[in-house]
């Protein structure tokens, strides 16, 4: 839950809302170890009992209290220490009497809270650094080598207890690997794991034991395959699994019927029938899904946007309140949005409304040395469009810019879905963009709520916009008609599509517990202690 | 409250824990409050305390007391109990007593070495990654607890030791980094001790501060029974004294002074005076410093008394202590050897551990080359009851130590009216027996005329073994208190 969040995160807060605003029970379950969780959790509507960190269940630390240490909380167990504070590196240095350094106290800017201590023995040695957690605590302890690398990792809980371990392969290269874990819990068992896939089966095995019921089952949605798609299949009691599809599933999004699998669903994908459902965000999606795989696994269709009813009967803002000619794009400034092909189409179609501008709204992706950003700013060059076309950073004011615009662009070569195409449409923009599956095409009705161009022509896209602008009366009717359809996305409707799942989830409930039971005889959790002892 | 300080209890103890542990019990028997420090970490401590004779209540170990566990009541942890082996998970093979392993899907995760000496107690834990590589070790209490665990370098040396208090929380951790090349600890750093942490780059730091802690509570004099602790005393505050016992000669065989003691005989390390076995040795090393030099013995004796020959005649030579290469067992051989030449049935029996392997094989040499392979055996290591069995079963004592502090193990044969033969050597021997009994260092001749004279004449020997009861005497519990009382210590 980082404060940049793509696509995936945002549907997942989307989804928090809905089933809190339904009274259905939920965890929004995260696997990496982050201590800067809760702090950025601020950021959202989920509270802290609504979602449940790896880390955090190990650590005890899943609801803990904020505590702000300094500097000034610190005790290195060396006495009469002195300070030098660098405030270009944010950190304090602590000498003892003789000048010998002790610590470096790393802060972060607010409050000059602590985030981590490099410490140091009385021969000069970096042996641990301790890193903090934002609610005041060490979190994690990274034990050092004579040779200065990272051998082994301890997580501790808030209280101190060692939790959680970590030990380092040192390759003949030089590079650390985490080859095994060790985690001890709250009653002492000592479990070994030789990798962190290993720990979240645990985890996932935890949780069902944790919020198991005979009335239905614990339905474990997975949004980001990668996390847990090799071990969900292995959890030691039933429940029901689903596989939520947030982008293409096929490399090549626009031959879906064939070729190299999207790399990060791969895995899941040849293991289809694992799943009890596998949930495409359009209809589209789940009918390629259907026709290469025919799975027997179950098959839904959800939005993973919703808008909210309050959103949707607001007062409209018509195309005149606007400013005439602004195109927008809210997208990550990454290779797949192909967002130097939007300037190029607003270049296109300046020729005829010279009014044209371009916002682009998003933060830039690092890949290939930024080069996503790179084509921007040359396809900006060559059409000398620097007064025109305005970079923006990620925003959280989606809203005000949406409310501004007219049309909202999307020149992606894949999608998932295109969140921020629904919201710009509820927010009254015109859609224009490139034929590109998944969500755009769906989400856009040619010639009701936009225009859809072929894939990769920017031309077309250009005539699109003066087709658009050169006709006041059709902007306002496509406008009001944006704003018609995206009921499609009311909390309502997609709610109605999450309750088939749960209702299909409840049903299969009694067949799966039954197969489980049939198996086992008994459940033999607590059986071990009364036979063995 | 006294303080008698060590560096451990062993499995195997030498005569400086005996000697400590006997005094320690005395104090106590007369009401004298003393306690048998030790500083060392040791899992089964309160197990080895035992064989010396001591209970919980009159011992302290540094380790213990950081870790809040000074009395703790023993709960016996069987493996295939421990609740930190979720059998839901593992499998457990127990290929043999002293080890069992964990294995999840055929893998070894784990190996649990039982507590020597017992049936699948938790000794210690081993835990390994999947190259078989040892990543951490956890440590069980002799009394049921998890104690500590030690993680390691991808090396495989140790890298970082957390101990525990009995219900889990971490309050010590050592750190092992390199000085100069070399991996060592290099931090004890004590966690949230009394609500600060405190940090200490030797074990002996840490033993200071431990020791003013215990000075705060309990004011007392000090009694350091092992030179390696010499540098703890100087930061010790105490308004009482601060004694170092010798529990050996203070000069090696070339009568040069110890290197480890020039400091202390210096005057420099703040003790108040120096405590040795015998006023012999007091008088040779009291021109040697400025500290006062007092003596008083070693060792107590718990009866003395004379034993029958009928019970006892066996032609048994019996050579008791530590088997090293200063102590020249060799020369108990070429002994024997000459006594075989008029009594061809005579033996002898090593009582006492070694470490020496070298030293081991070459004794078996010696005994294949001297023709004695039938007649010489090592035995166990024992204490107690079955030591005293071990002494009333041989017919002779013999000591070949070319030095010493006094010589324990004759004083122990001797109460039991057990003659001894010993080297005439600073010192000891030569203030409590009689000429009779004493024979120039390395004269194997005349120990074995001595040693055949006891085994073919039974008067000579009845009489050797009055003598060496009343000799003693010196010893008995009595007498030694009253002898240390005299001492006025401060």
């Amino acid at each position: 839950m980082q404060p940049q969040k793509s696509g995936i995160e945002h549907a997942q807060l989307k989804r928090a809302d809905l089933f809190r605003a339904h009274g259905e029970q939920f965890k929004i379950v995260l696997r990496e170890w982050d201590p800067l969780l809760h702090e950025n959790m601020k950021a959202t509507s989920l509270k802290s009992f609504e979602v449940i960190n790896m880390f955090d269940y190990f650590q005890e630390a899943t609801e803990v209290s904020d505590q702000t240490i300094t500097v000034d909380n610190l005790d290195f167990g060396v006495a009469n220490t002195h300070r030098v504070e660098e405030l270009k590196k944010n950190r304090y240095l602590i000498y003892d009497i003789n000048q010998q350094l002790i610590a470096r106290v790393n802060y972060r800017t607010d409050q000059k809270q602590v985030a981590s201590t490099e410490l140091f023995d009385g021969f000069g040695n970096l042996y641990c650094v301790n890193m903090y957690d934002s609610r005041g605590f060490v979190s994690l302890s990274q034990w050092y080598t004579p040779d200065n690398k990272i051998g082994s990792e301890t997580w501790q809980s808030p209280e101190g207890r060692t939790v959680l371990e970590a030990f380092n392969k040192i390759n003949s290269d030089g590079s650390v690997e985490k080859v095994c874990w060790r985690l001890i819990s709250r009653v002492g068992e000592i479990h070994i794991f030789d990798t962190l896939e290993q720990v979240t089966l645990h985890f996932l095995n935890l949780l069902n034991d944790e919020y198991w019921s005979k009335n239905e089952p614990n339905i474990f949605i997975l949004d980001r395959a990668h996390l847990a798609q090799t071990v969900l299949r292995y959890l030691d009691k039933p429940s029901y699994n689903v596989l939520f599809l947030h982008n293409s599933h096929a490399s090549d999004a626009s031959h879906p019927e064939k070729g190299i699998l999207n790399n990060n669903y791969e895995y899941s994908l040849f293991n289809i029938n694992v799943y009890d459902a596998v949930v495409s965000a359009t209809e589209r999606q789940k009918n390629d899904i259907r026709s290469r795989f025919k799975p027997t696994t179950k098959l839904f269709t959800i939005p993973v946007g919703v808008i909210p009813m309050k959103q949707l009967q607001q007062q409209r803002v018509p195309m005149a309140e606007r400013t005439f000619g602004k195109v927008v794009a809210l997208a990550r400034k990454a290779p797949e949005k192909q967002l130097d092909q939007l300037v190029k189409a607003v270049a296109y179609a300046r020729q005829q409304v010279p009014q044209i501008t371009l916002d682009l709204y998003g933060y830039k992706d690092p890949t290939n040395n930024f080069l996503a950003e790179r084509l921007i700013e040359s396809a900006i060059r060559e059409n000398n469009l620097e007064n025109i076309v305005t970079l923006h950073d990620y925003t959280d004011q989606v809203a005000l810019v949406e409310q501004d615009a007219q049309v909202f662009g999307v020149t992606s070569s894949m999608e998932g879905f295109n969140l921020s195409l629904m919201e710009a449409l509820a927010q009254g923009d015109i859609g224009v963009t490139y034929d590109v599956n998944y969500g755009p095409n769906a989400i856009i009705n040619e010639g009701k709520n936009g225009y859809i161009v072929p894939l990769n022509d920017y031309k077309s896209m250009g005539e699109a916009l003066i087709h658009i602008f050169k006709e006041p009366r059709l902007m306002q009717q496509l406008s009001d008609t944006s704003y018609e359809m995206s009921y499609r996305y009311s909390s309502d409707t997609v709610w109605a599509q999450w309750c088939l799942l749960l209702v299909d989830a409840k049903k299969m409930w009694p067949v799966k517990q039954a197969n489980y039971f049939h198996m086992t005889i008994n459940d033999l959790k607590g059986a071990d202690e009364e036979s063995e002892s | 409250m006294n303080y008698f300080i060590s560096e451990n209890a062993f499995e195997f103890n030498s005569g400086t824990e005996f000697s400590q542990a006997a005094r320690t019990s005395m104090y106590n028997s007369f009401g004298n409050l003393t306690l048998f420090v030790t500083r060392n970490y040791t899992p089964v401590f309160h197990r080895t305390i035992k064989t010396l004779g001591l209970n919980d209540h009159q011992v302290l170990n540094m380790y213990d007391f950081f870790q809040e566990a000074t009395r703790v009541s023993r709960a016996k942890q069987n493996l295939r109990e421990s609740v930190t082996i979720p059998k839901k998970r593992y499998v457990i093979e127990s290929p043999n007593p002293d080890q069992s392993l964990i294995l999840n899907e055929g893998r070894t995760v784990a190996k649990v070495n039982v507590m020597p000496a017992t049936v699948a107690l938790m000794g210690n834990v081993e835990y390994f990654d999947r190259f078989d590589h040892i990543v951490a070790r956890d440590e069980w209490d002799y009394r049921g607890f998890k104690s500590s665990t030690a993680y390691f370098h991808p090396n495989g040396e140790v890298s970082l030791q957390k101990f525990y208090t009995p219900v889990g929380k971490v309050v010590l951790e050592i750190t092992h980094m390199n000085v100069q090349g070399h991996l060592m600890p290099t931090m004890y750093k004590l966690i949230n001790y009394c609500g600060a942490n405190y940090r200490f780059n030797t074990e002996n730091e840490l033993f200071t501060f431990f020791m003013n802690e215990q000075l705060k509570q309990n004011p007392g004099t000090i009694i350091l029974e092992r030179a390696s602790m010499l540098n703890t005393i100087p930061g010790i505050k105490s308004t009482k004294g601060k004694y170092f016992y010798l529990h050996s000669s203070h000069t090696n065989l070339k009568g040069q002074l110890l290197t480890t003691l020039v400091e202390l005989m210096r005057g420099a390390l703040d003790f108040t005076g120096i405590i040795v076995a015998t006023k012999q040795q007091q008088q040779d090393m009291q021109p040697l410093t400025t500290l006062p030099v007092l003596a008083a013995p070693d060792t107590i004796v718990k009866e003395n008394k004379t034993n029958l020959l009928a019970n006892c005649k066996s032609h048994k030579i019996l050579v008791l202590g530590r088997i090293a290469k200063e102590k020249q067992p060799q020369d108990a051989l070429y002994i024997l050897k000459s006594v075989q030449a008029s009594v061809a049935d005579a033996t002898l029996e090593f009582r006492g551990y070694s470490t020496d392997r070298q030293l081991l094989n070459e004794l078996d040499l010696l005994i294949e080359q001297l023709g004695l392979k039938n007649t010489v055996t090592f035995g166990n290591y024992v204490v107690g009851k079955m030591l005293d069995d071990v002494i009333e079963g041989a017919q002779v004592l013999l000591s070949t130590v070319p030095t010493e502090g006094n010589g324990m193990q004759n004083i122990e044969a001797m109460s039991h009216g057990l003659p001894v033969i010993a080297y005439n050597v600073n010192y000891g021997p030569n203030t409590y027996m009689s000429n009779e009994q004493l024979v120039p260092i390395g004269n194997y001749d005349q120990a074995a005329n001595r040693i055949v004279s006891l085994f073919q004449d039974d008067k000579q020997w009845q009489e050797a073994s009055i003598l060496a009861s009343q000799q003693a005497q010196l010893f008995t519990k009595d007498s030694v208190y009253k002898q240390w009382q005299d001492l006025n210590l401060q």
